[in-house]
């Protein structure tokens, strides 16, 4: 019968409405008010002034900093994917020891990448361990 | 064909419609009716029986390069303005990746240019514009991005001129509290459009509005 591809058609497009929709966690929540001004809606950054999150090596291979720079903000050259950035990113001194857990989470499992979790014992020390900053805040 | 599967068969047909309806639209939305000029915006004065239109008043800035910029420098151009810093960590972000798609789009045209305007001026000075500008990779002959002023003083230019909101306020990022207005301004320092540069679509109009001033006197 000729409608079924049509319906299959209009199956596919309300699934695909549905995905765009995307996702509400709690993490994306916090990404998208704290740091996708900066780092994109997708994590894509933006040129050379602001890093990208999406397939970023700097998520997988400094696991342990990624706490402390998201508290404390990081102001030296940074190399991501092997390009070298160099402005400053802000603290975030308002966000809890759960909340930044869950944002880590999200930043290393979403946009494709796939490097895992991290244990909130983990993040709970290493924020304990961060080096205070003068940076901090704004 | 039974009944529910009629009923979902026009539910889908009406929903395929309605997509491919929206998608087809080509006439892009404005942001000004398209059958008139572009307004020339901002409070006109009387002045010995002749009505003077509001203009930006002469200015005289140091940019990115350190060269001094003045209302001379976009003589026969038009440019788009707007106020942020450098640090700003809410919604100048979002206004340089938007800036930046103004840049790209004129980069050949010498009749555009962009003034972004630091309110920031003490931390901000031509040599932090310098690796701000760099880091987006933008040319200063297309962008220049200004400071060389009190921060007071931009403030009330910022107001006065521009009509955008510009002032102290301790509750906000660096005590700056601003609005993300990108500004069109015509070759005769009349301003023509007012846009949300936080905004793609609105963006979208401005560069869509650049391109009719352009064609039409500008
Ligand atoms: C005001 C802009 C801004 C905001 C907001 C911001 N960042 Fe950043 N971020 C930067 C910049 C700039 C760097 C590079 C810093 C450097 O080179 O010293 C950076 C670097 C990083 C890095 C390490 C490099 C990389 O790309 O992997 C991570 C991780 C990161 N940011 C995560 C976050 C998270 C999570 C948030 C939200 C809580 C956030 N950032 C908010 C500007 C920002």
């Amino acid at each position: 019968m000729f409608a079924w591809p049509i319906l299959l058609a209009g199956l596919i497009f309300l699934i695909y409405q549905f995905g765009a929709k995307g996702d509400n966690s709690a993490g994306a929540k916090i990404y998208k008010s704290h740091c996708a001004n900066c780092h994109g809606d997708s994590g894509e950054g933006l040129r050379s002034l602001y890093p990208p999150l999406a397939g970023a090596d700097y998520l997988k291979d400094h696991e342990a900093d990624l706490a402390c720079i998201i508290r404390n903000g990081v102001d030296v050259d940074l190399i991501i994917n092997g390009k070298t950035y160099n402005q400053p990113m802000p603290g975030n001194q308002l966000l809890s020891d759960q909340e930044i857990a869950i944002l880590i989470d999200h930043i290393r499992n979403s946009w494709g990448n796939d490097y895992g979790n991290v244990p909130f014992s983990k993040v709970k020390n290493a924020l304990d361990l961060c080096a205070p900053t003068s940076k901090s805040g704004k | 064909m039974n009944n529910f599967t009629e009923k979902i068969f026009l539910l889908v047909v009406s929903l395929l419609l309605a997509f491919a309806g929206a998608s087809c639209n080509s006439q892009p939305p404005q942001k000004y009716d398209p059958n008139k000029p572009l307004p020339v915006i901002g409070p006109s004065k009387r002045v010995d029986g002749k009505v003077l239109t509001h203009q930006i008043e002469p200015f005289s800035f140091v940019d990115q390069d350190s060269n001094i910029v003045t209302e001379k420098s976009f003589e026969g151009k038009l440019f788009v303005a707007d106020f942020f810093f450098s640090t700003c960590p809410d919604i100048c972000p979002k206004m340089s990746q938007q800036m930046v798609r103004v840049h790209d789009e004129f980069l050949k045209d010498e009749r555009v240019a962009i003034l972004s305007h630091s309110l920031d001026p003490a931390y901000d000075t031509p040599k932090v514009l310098k690796e701000y500008a760099t880091a987006l990779g933008v040319e200063t002959q297309k962008w220049h991005m200004v400071t060389g002023y009190e921060r007071s003083e931009i403030n009330k230019f910022g107001q006065s001129n521009y009509l955008v909101t510009a002032m102290e306020d301790s509750n906000a990022p660096k005590g700056i509290l601003h609005g993300g207005n990108f500004v069109l301004v015509d070759k005769n320092r009349n301003i023509r459009g007012m846009y949300d540069g936080t905004i793609a679509e609105e963006v979208d109009m401005l560069i869509h509005d650049i391109k009719r001033l352009l064609n039409e006197e500008y």
